[in-house]
């Protein structure tokens, strides 16, 4: 028997359930670990220590999840703030900074300009992380423009600009 | 629970094509496992502990104002003139009366920083 996601949040909050909620863990592990190993320019090790972080304070805050949202909604912007949390404890880019490209990215760049076709993961590294955010989690994870930006906590215009030039960035890259 | 419908990828894109190819599946790997095992203690515990720790200082607190006049009045009838003179009656009732002030103030400073 299949429980839908509202009937675990349901058993987590009344009875503490652990059960219900390693369910949870376990429908959302991957996407919310993909999404964070985005972020991390394909570190897994990390990707896996913040999205551990995340579910660990889904637990701690699952009283303030709002039903009117998707679970999965709910679950991004708490990895989101986990992945910003990170960002700037190293002094690494935040999400709402809207930097250049890494010097370390040159090689990629170059390739691109004597059109040589890069392959997916090697052009999302040419995206700022803003937009690699987006691209993530409306490309891939099929959440709406409302949705991420909800999940990504800025203003819905911001989302649909990221989109739109993370998309024109891996078009020129890729060559599609 | 809101059931909005995911953006409608544009038709014949090869890039949307190529960006929904690459999302892959991670097999979980113990990774629940570890979730689970990192979750901080049930609530109720910590709420349970309140109350104990609450009822705790509450009964200290009516026992020390029922009880603590009289045994402050022998304390001051037989405290001693030198440190010499001192009984172990009277260090044991003056003992026993620091004790209990320190675990009223232990416990009412556990409570103060008592995580929610």
């Amino acid at each position: 028997m299949s429980f839908s996601d509202a009937d675990l949040i349901a058993r987590v909050l009344l009875r503490e359930d652990q059960n219900a909620f390693g369910e949870l863990v376990r429908r959302y592990q991957s996407p919310v670990r993909g999404f964070l190993a985005r972020l991390a320019n394909g570190d897994a090790h990390l990707a896996d220590d913040l999205a551990q972080e995340t579910f660990v304070k889904a637990w701690r805050k699952i009283g303030t999840f709002r039903s009117d949202a998707k679970f999965s909604t709910w679950l991004f912007g708490i990895a989101c703030n986990e992945w910003r949390m990170h960002a700037r404890r190293r002094k690494e880019l935040a999400l709402e900074e809207l930097a250049e490209p890494s010097a370390g990215l040159a090689e990629a760049e170059a390739a691109t300009a004597s059109n040589l076709r890069l392959d997916l993961a090697a052009a999302m590294k040419l995206l700022t992380t803003a937009e690699r955010a987006a691209i993530v989690l409306c490309c891939q994870n099929g959440l709406s423009h409302d949705e991420a930006a909800q999940a990504l906590g800025c203003p819905l215009g911001t989302v649909k600009t990221n989109v739109l030039r993370g998309r024109e960035k891996l078009k020129r890259a890729l060559a599609v | 629970m809101k059931n909005e419908m995911p953006l409608p990828p544009e038709k014949n894109d090869p890039l949307d094509e190529l960006l929904r190819g690459a999302v892959e599946y991670l097999p979980d790997n113990g990774f629940t496992a570890r979730v689970l095992t990192a979750l901080p203690a049930k609530r109720s515990h910590a709420w349970r502990r309140l109350v104990v720790l609450t009822m705790a200082v509450l009964a200290g607190a009516a026992l020390a104002a029922w009880q603590l006049p009289a045994i402050l009045g022998v304390l001051h009838q037989s405290i001693p003139k030198h440190w010499s003179a001192i009984q172990w009656p009277w260090l044991a009732t003056f003992a026993a009366l620091v004790a209990a002030l320190a675990s009223l103030v232990w416990a009412m400073f556990a409570i103060v920083n008592e995580e929610e």
